[in-house]
């Protein structure tokens, strides 16, 4: 494989490999429309509100806020529009499109139309469905003949990034330490969160 | 990781400033704890008050006059308005990164002088060296769930080179050696990625910090090989005019042969320390993956098959020195960086006596 192939392939992580500057930029500009009707910049509204249905499935309001709640689904609209060349845009929607389809088969109606159990077992059996991330360190790809990262992998990867990275989790939620001081290797853990890293 | 964990006066001084731990380095350490030129060595040349920066320049070619043997000077091109401009000096330092440096020489001749300069031995832009990596293992360690850890720490663990050193650690299969650069932490909501579940008890246990994990990542050395060179482009330049850089250069055998015991040994060391679910990797990808490429205007006694001597000067031109990684004979695997900079100065403090001599 050559040098530039292998860039390329690094790069397909979605929760990986985007840095973390570019998700605090487009976490930023997700903010003030989080909790409006919003409108999308890359999908329908369709697709929109299939993305969003899956974000808040994963992840739903609790003790803690839903991805909806967070604007999840505005930072994947985001992130489709200004971090993905065609062909990887396109991707997605066709597999969004194949991602409908058999739910459809499944169910005889869209995901967005199933309840709130049905949308679960779908997304679990997705998830059994598509092979795992190849093995990585440091965000480097370590596989040198990686599977194909599927629709299903892709978007719930999309969708903890821009829920756990977001200013409301790693300031509120988790621990938060705007100044850490010095390191530590070994300290009692008692139950709390993780640190905020 | 070169971060600066106890400054003295001297750093202080030049805004080089203690290390913060808050593992931001790859965003530019606003503290200039994290060494780079910005932070320390520029400074530094500029408190000498003889430091003119030139920003903007692309150099082109070294300027050679055949009466004298001697280099006199720089071409640059200004990457703003394309303009050629030449600076003249009584000795020249090259230190533009490997690959630069050759092409740099490997682009100074001209029709009056058609020879490459510093190229009588034939080796310029050949024995390109590198560090393979990208293999090792990772497993995740039952227990300690009581244990955790405050705070950042801006780097990992390192088990230096345990192969080769002597009779009682000869490796039949291969020659030279590895080591591993390492980390080790409790697993972050990330792990969700491979969790495969979905809903409130899901999203609420990432939240919490999951299992221990270590990872080992081998570093190794590349033999040098004369095939394995560098050239310029007969019709492709780049948007200065300089001609391009062809590569053609390639892993060999005892590099693959060493990759297998680094996979072994850091799957076995991982093992032995009871770590569960290990796994091991192998991605070697092309030389250049490392970053450290090395080696293209080697260093030697002999002017039949080396460019530079001992003190990274060019053979043929002795007011003209090399001193990034080019002048590499072999490559190790520790990162090279400040074996580059221990040259220079080294190089600089021969060059200043031999100009005080007036030898130059």
């Amino acid at each position: 494989m050559n040098r530039r192939d292998y860039l390329k392939q690094t790069t397909l992580f979605l929760g990986y490999a985007v840095s973390a500057t570019t998700i605090t930029e487009v976490m930023l500009s997700c903010k003030s429309t989080a909790n409006l009707e919003w409108k999308p910049v890359f999908f329908n509204n369709e697709q929109a509100s299939l993305v969003a249905e899956i974000a808040e499935t994963i992840l739903p309001k609790t003790g803690t806020p839903g991805a909806k709640e967070l604007g999840v689904p505005q930072f994947i609209d985001k992130m489709m529009s200004l971090t993905r060349d065609e062909a990887g845009q396109q991707e997605i929607i066709s597999g969004m499109e194949a991602f409908e389809q058999e739910a459809k088969e499944k169910y005889g109606k869209p995901f967005t139309e199933l309840d709130e159990n049905q949308r679960r077992e779908f997304l679990v059996e997705q998830d059994k469905n598509s092979p795992p991330f190849p093995v990585n360190m440091w965000g480097i790809m370590l596989d040198p003949n990686p599977e194909p990262i599927t629709f299903y992998r892709g978007i719930k990867s999309m969708i903890l990034t821009g829920y756990y990275s977001s200013e409301k989790i790693g300031e509120e939620v988790l621990v938060y330490k705007p100044v850490p001081g010095p390191y530590s290797g070994c300290v009692p853990y008692e139950g709390q969160n993780s640190w905020a890293e | 990781m070169a971060h600066l964990t106890e400054p003295r006066p001297q750093h202080l001084a030049l805004g080089h400033g203690q290390c913060q731990t808050r593992n931001r380095c790859s965003r530019g350490c606003p503290y200039g704890a994290y060494f780079s030129s910005n932070s320390a060595t520029l400074p530094a040349a500029n408190n000498t008050g003889n430091l003119s920066l030139r920003p903007n320049s692309i150099v082109h070619s070294i300027i050679y006059d055949q009466e004298t043997k001697k280099a006199t000077g720089v071409r640059v091109i200004d990457s703003e308005t394309m303009e050629s401009i030449e600076f003249f000096a009584k000795i020249i330092f090259m230190c533009a990164s490997a690959p630069a440096s050759a092409q740099i020489l490997l682009n100074s001749t001209s029709d009056r002088y058609p020879n490459v300069l510093g190229n009588d031995s034939g080796e310029l832009g050949h024995n390109i060296m590198d560090h393979h990596y990208h293999v090792g293992a990772m497993g995740t360690f039952e227990g300690l769930e009581d244990n955790y850890y405050e705070n950042r720490r801006p780097k990992g663990i390192f088990i230096p080179k345990y192969v080769n050193l002597n009779d009682k650690t000869k490796n039949p299969n291969f020659l030279r050696g590895f080591d591993y650069q390492g980390s080790s932490g409790r697993e972050s909501w990330g792990r969700g990625n491979g969790i495969t579940d979905a809903g409130g008890d899901f999203k609420d246990s990432l939240l919490k910090p999951g299992p221990w994990t270590m990872s080992l990542m081998g570093f190794g050395e590349v033999l040098p090989n004369h095939d394995s060179k560098m050239t310029l482009s007969k019709d492709k330049v780049d948007k200065w005019g300089i001609p391009q850089i062809v590569f053609d250069a390639s892993h060999g055998d005892n590099e693959f042969k060493m990759r297998k015991q680094m996979k072994d040994d850091a799957a076995e060391i991982l093992e032995s320390s009871g770590y569960k679910n290990v796994v091991a990797f192998d991605n070697i990808g092309g030389i250049g993956n490392g970053v450290h490429e090395m080696g293209t205007a080697r260093m030697g006694r002999n002017s039949k098959t080396s460019v530079l001597n001992k003190w990274n000067q060019l053979h043929e031109v002795d007011n003209l020195f090399v001193t990034d990684g080019s002048f590499m004979a072999s490559s190790n695997c520790v990162n090279p960086s400040i074996t580059y900079m221990a040259f220079t100065a080294r190089a600089v403090d021969y060059a200043v006596a031999e100009m005080k001599k007036k030898n130059i």
